[in-house]
């Protein structure tokens, strides 16, 4: 076991809980047939990326960024809600671009994802660079609380999850 | 199947077809997305929760895990289809009324 | 009530359907069809609630190609144009 990475040794864990879950059976033969094949999966060098090395998750932070999320999700639906609901067009939409302080695949990532499900804003486009995130707003007041929103919501994922400081481009 | 079950499930019903609605309402491509990935993912969550009270552990689990992988992928996919508009060669109908910084950065670019 | 939460669900993936087939480009169709997907998973799950428990690995199954599906739309849509 002096070879076994710890990121590998959750993959083949995770993979053996979700084959149990399948076959709706936590017993010995499945346990035993689950790790057999999980360690054969991970075994096949697959060409996926190698972004999850180097990423320290803090989980309290982790924690705290979650339940802001939480927060967020219920809020944007209630203003897609009244959007959808109410006759007048309160629409005026614009796309913000906003600098990224890492240029990490994971935190970019959950980043968008968050801010997709932030209200009013949907992750549209990364530069090229990966330098700027893209972000399309429904509502658009004023476009420098919009990049202040997301840089916020920005260093809460960064608190969470810190990414390897190659990938930082600046202090968030 | 208790109260609290049967109301998750009705209110996470409700919920898709007000994203439904939306849908239908929007008049542009970007505000549809909107709609489906906050809203029908909301809606879905409710579902699930509704479901999950009347399951078992493992099922309620399965369920679980369905809700997280939803919550990533359909927002990634709305993410991967805006850019797609956007790249895309055709004339699709979308509405900016203010700022197009992402307009802006491709023309600095060249 | 499971009535009422089917009934609901039909008007939605009814009302995710007319956006698909008005269109007007294939964008609108692939973000409604992404719709159409959650709520049909939303289907399985209050048929699983209501003793069916096959419905579950169902959904799990659905709920992972129905990303694949949308994702190789986008990559149409980008090369082919709407």
């Amino acid at each position: 076991m002096t070879r076994v990475s710890p990121g590998r040794l959750a993959l083949v864990v995770w993979l053996v809980v979700l084959w149990q879950l399948l076959w709706r059976d936590v017993s010995i033969a499945n346990t035993g047939s689950g790790i057999v094949i999980a360690l054969l999966i991970t075994a096949v060098p697959l060409p996926l990326p190698r972004i999850l090395p180097g990423h320290t998750v803090r989980p309290l932070a982790l924690v705290a960024f979650l339940a802001h999320f939480a927060w967020l999700v219920i809020v944007s639906n209630l203003v897609v809600a009244r959007e959808i609901i109410t006759r007048r067009d309160y629409i005026r939409s614009g796309v913000v671009g906003v600098p990224l302080a890492s240029t990490s695949a994971v935190v970019t990532t959950v980043l968008a994802d968050a801010i997709t499900l932030t209200p009013g804003t949907l992750s549209l486009e990364v530069s090229h660079d990966r330098s700027r995130l893209f972000v399309h707003v429904l509502h658009v007041r004023d476009v420098e609380r919009v990049r202040r929103d997301v840089e916020r919501l920005q260093r809460l994922v960064l608190r969470a999850i810190e990414p390897p400081s190659a990938t930082l481009e600046r202090k968030p | 199947m208790t109260q609290v079950g049967r109301i998750l499930l009705v209110l996470g019903a409700a919920w898709t077809l007000l994203s439904a609605i939306g849908v239908i309402k929007f008049d542009d491509v970007y505000a549809r997305m909107h709609a489906v990935s906050k809203a029908t993912t909301l809606g879905l969550a409710l579902v699930l929760g509704g479901a999950a009270t009347q399951l078992a552990g493992e099922d309620a689990a399965k369920l679980a895990l369905v809700g997280v992988l939803v919550f990533m992928t359909v927002p990634a996919g709305a993410h991967l289809v805006g850019r797609a508009v956007h790249h895309s060669p055709g004339d699709v109908h979308i509405r900016i009324d203010t700022v197009d910084e992402l307009r802006d950065a491709d023309t600095a670019d060249g | 009530m499971i009535t009422v939460a089917f009934a609901l669900l039909w008007l939605a993936a009814a009302a995710l359907l007319l956006r698909v087939v008005i269109g007007p480009s294939l964008a609108d169709r692939v973000v409604a069809l992404d719709g159409v997907l959650v709520v049909v998973i939303c289907g399985l799950a209050v048929e699983a609630a209501h003793g069916n428990q096959l419905f579950t690995d169902l959904a799990v199954v659905i709920g992972l190609l129905g990303f694949l599906s949308t994702a190789v739309a986008a990559r149409f849509i980008e090369r082919r144009g709407a």
